[in-house]
């Protein structure tokens, strides 16, 4: 698949071509842990303010592709990303770009809830406190980063209590409150839900579905009912026959679970592999 | 039936041997810990035991308050000297220590940790007293600061491996520098790890005598200074109970019971701390 057939897919569903907005735009990135190719030639234009599912099976490097995004990768060693990855036009690959301001504007969140063995008012109060804001700042953004994530209620009380006493579903939704408090503008997700019950999977897309207005998702999940369920757009990724990750084929989400192109898409959807 | 009669006798057959097993390791421990209580609970309870250093061979009443001191003197500013370098050494390790480097340093601790602890007193010896020429607390307290040096850096890199990548991670993730992360997240996160490994190395410490035989020397007299010799509980109990004086004897057998009781209550004053400072 072309760029530029890509391109007219992503096209495809919105009404004028003027509203298209393209936050983040991945173009040929090849990925390598060593000598090993994980991801060949992905490419992947990811609207702003919309949400955009990487499916596939394990191992096809959705998460891998995911992680190059705000350079997590840097923190293996011994990999290496090619291509470009553009937020906003700059190439996030690019040596000299500041990754700790890439990672303020392209936060993450992770597929088991990671919150800092702190109180839940300094887990989400950390990056603040690393730009260094104000106190009254501070605390502002976080009783807004809980009021997002429909934690406020739950935990007013309680903010210097142990983030760990909360249960899995209230301390993805703190993690996520953490990452809103850098204000940043993409938003990425490994598999967010993959380790909570169905109730506070629920909660989570509710989430997704009120952030999407204001900051621009990428999902990584292995649940294609949960893309179909909650994105607009969705990229159907599998290894190929040197076991690096492709993306197979990339559209609106409707267009691939209901009319894939490609037959091994539609083989995916329907459950005969994977 | 005779299957499950097979299972059911094994299972009971091993649980019986787990019991067993912790038995056998814990009886040891506790026969110990009673007979030291037991026969040193009577010279822990003369009078001046605690208050005052010790008279002349014959004078009776007599106490080991100059060793109280100068074991907390000699530990403390061994501790003082080992337990931040060797935490910031442990911090070096399991952050930034994936390499040559790392590599290195882990091996030298791990030969320093088989080093019987007599050498570390030779090492204080000619280190500090040869070159002073006076034998001194500080000299020991350098013996003693090597000593816990690998205890403290390697059970601090244990205590940080531990913490889970993903910490790290949700750190970087929010665009924290990495040296931030280490601090502020995984630091904190492994501190009762890094503590107890502190607290590990100063009972070691305070427990040791070969280092202070040529380094302390000890000293019957109450002395703060740390330039001179200087008396040590461990010490009290080494000469005192090969004395054949059965005051002193007793004496011995308190300035040990002493001993374990400071190291018992400096432990769980640690980890009430660590509790507290972590909920």
């Amino acid at each position: 698949m072309t760029w530029a057939n890509m391109q007219a897919d992503v096209a495809a569903p919105t009404t004028h071509e003027a509203e298209i907005e393209i936050k983040l735009d991945a173009r040929h990135v090849n990925f390598f842990y060593g000598d090993f190719q994980a991801l060949q030639d992905a490419s992947l234009a990811v609207q702003a303010r919309k949400i955009t599912a990487l499916i596939g099976p394990s191992g096809c490097g959705k998460t891998t592709f995911l992680r190059i995004f705000n350079r997590m990768h840097d923190l293996t060693p011994g990999t290496r990303a090619t291509g470009e990855v553009l937020l906003d036009g700059h190439n996030v690959l690019s040596p000299d770009i500041d990754v700790i301001n890439l990672r303020r504007q392209v936060g993450m969140l992770f597929q088991r809830a990671n919150p800092f063995p702190k109180s839940i008012y300094d887990n989400v109060a950390y990056g603040p406190h690393i730009l260094g804001w104000s106190k009254q700042q501070i605390s502002e953004i976080v009783e807004e980063s809980l009021k997002d994530t429909g934690l406020w209620e739950e935990v007013k009380d309680r903010l210097q209590r142990s983030a760990l006493n909360l249960s899995g579903g209230q301390q993805q939704r703190l993690c996520l409150a953490r990452a809103l408090a850098v204000k940043p503008e993409v938003i990425l997700m490994d598999e967010p839900a993959s380790a909570l019950d169905p109730i506070a999977t629920l909660r989570i897309e509710e989430l997704m579905q009120e952030l999407k207005k204001r900051y621009t998702i990428v999902i990584v999940t292995h649940n294609m009912q949960q893309s179909a369920r909650v994105s607009d757009f969705t990229a159907f990724m599998l290894m190929n026959e040197r076991r690096a990750g492709e993306v197979i084929e990339f559209g609106p989400t409707d267009d691939i679970f209901n009319r894939p192109k490609d037959s091994r898409t539609e083989d995916y959807i329907t459950g005969r592999f994977g | 039936m005779s299957r499950l009669l097979t299972r059911v006798l094994l299972d009971r057959f091993v649980s019986a041997l787990i019991v067993l097993s912790v038995m056998l390791a814990a009886i040891p421990v506790l026969v110990l810990l009673l007979f030291v209580l037991i026969k040193g609970l009577p010279g822990m309870l003369a009078p001046g035991f605690f208050t005052s250093p010790p008279h002349p061979v014959g004078v009776p009443g007599g106490g080991v308050f100059n060793a109280i001191i100068g074991t907390l003197e000699i530990v403390g500013i061994g501790s003082l000297l080992a337990v931040p370098f060797g935490t910031l050494v442990g911090i070096f390790l399991s952050e930034y220590g994936r390499n040559r480097i790392g590599d290195t340093v882990r091996f030298v601790s791990d030969v320093l940790t088989g080093l019987p602890s007599i050498a570390f007193g030779i090492f204080g010896y000619t280190v500090l007293v040869a070159t002073l020429h006076h034998f001194s607390a500080v000299s020991a307290s350098v013996a003693l600061a090597v000593l816990m040096l690998p205890v403290v850096l390697r059970a601090t890199e244990t205590a940080l491996v531990l913490v889970p990548q993903s910490m790290r991670e949700a750190g970087l993730a929010l665009g924290a520098p990495r040296w931030r992360v280490t601090i502020e997240v995984i630091v904190p996160a492994a501190l009762g790890g890094i503590v107890t490994g502190a607290l590990l190395a100063m009972a070691r410490a305070a427990g040791e005598t070969a280092p202070l035989l040529f380094t302390a020397l000890g000293n019957d007299f109450t002395q703060v200074n740390p330039l001179q010799p200087m008396g040590a509980l461990a010490l009290t109990v080494f000469k005192n109970a090969l004395l054949p004086y059965s005051d002193l004897q007793d004496q011995a057998w308190a300035a040990a019971l002493l001993l374990v009781l400071m190291v018992a209550v400096t432990n769980i004053l640690a980890r009430v701390y660590v509790r507290r400072i972590q909920r």
